[in-house]
């Protein structure tokens, strides 16, 4: 997939795994994984963005006699998911446009 | 190389580039690393999986949330130093070259005194048979005059020399590229 289209859709990858259940680092990229390729030093700079926009939120928990850092997703996070939803239209437009279908005849 | 060995090797990498957040990318890949452990691969092949110290500095590095303060700073202070050598180049060089010229008259200063108090001693021997021991203790007490000049610019000539290395050595450090290991 095309870098800076991929750049753009991980956050939102991110937030939906989230807003389905609280998970964690090696969890998000599993669970990601067969829908689009993403890395550990790929996630972490994702989680960091979203943490600093509160669009999540993070909290230690012990797991094996170890701290596990769970994240989960805010209102911020979910409005944001709403907006991206809400711009499909706009996305399918520009998707026939790219392909030569032209909607509008 | 173990986790263990794997997280002290970044430590180390990511302090040499004063990253200051370093614990923040320590505590995320140690998570991480444990979670892979945890699926049943070995410590070996979980590093293998992120790919290595070097690759892991180079994602850090990259990283746009990563802070390293000096850096811009150091590199500015290293731009200017550059652009200015022509300016203060000559200076340091005259300084230097007078340092190094007032260290070695004190060494010309120090063999002098000390063979012209080795050869005044020799001669009072001479003085003391030829002539008469008030003389003798004359010259024998020039001598020794001249023996401990002698001695007092060996010992300063000794102190301004281990100086002058010392203050050159810490500024080659101070200056130096930062060495690869």
């Amino acid at each position: 997939m095309n870098t800076q289209l991929k750049k753009g859709l991980l956050d939102i990858c991110v937030l939906a795994e989230l807003e389905r259940k609280e998970s964690y680092g090696y969890a998000i990229i599993q669970d990601l994984k067969p829908l689009i390729e993403i890395s550990e030093s790929t996630l972490y700079p994702i989680l960091k963005r979203l943490l600093n926009k509160q669009a999540i939120t993070s909290k230690n928990q012990i797991h094996n006699n170890r701290i596990r850092k769970y994240y989960q997703i805010t209102d911020i996070g979910k409005q944001e998911i709403t907006e991206f939803i809400s711009e499909w239209g706009q996305v399918e437009k520009i998707f026939q446009f790219i392909k030569g279908e032209d909607s509008n005849g | 190389m173990d986790k263990t060995d794997f997280l002290i090797d970044l430590q180390k990498k990511l302090k040499r580039y004063g990253v200051k957040n370093a614990n923040d990318y320590l505590d995320y890949y140690s998570e991480y690393l444990d979670d892979l452990i945890e699926s049943g691969l070995t410590d070996m092949q979980a590093i293998d999986r992120v790919g290595g110290v070097q690759k892991v500095l180079l994602e850090i590095l990259s990283d746009e949330d990563v802070v390293i303060p000096e850096t811009s700073k150091k590199a500015m202070g290293n731009l200017f130093l550059a652009l200015g050598l022509p300016l203060w180049g000559p200076l340091v060089a005259a300084l230097y070259i007078t340092v190094l010229g007032l260290i070695f008259a004190l060494l010309v200063c120090a063999l002098a005194f000390g063979v012209a108090g080795v050869w005044v001693l020799i001669s009072s021997l001479v003085v003391v048979f030829q002539m008469n021991v008030l003389y003798a203790m004359f010259q024998l007490g020039v001598a020794l005059m001249l023996l401990g000049l002698g001695v007092i610019f060996e010992q300063l000539f000794i102190l301004s020399g281990k100086g002058l290395f010392d203050s050159s050595k810490y500024l080659f450090q101070k200056f130096s590229p930062r060495e690869a290991r």
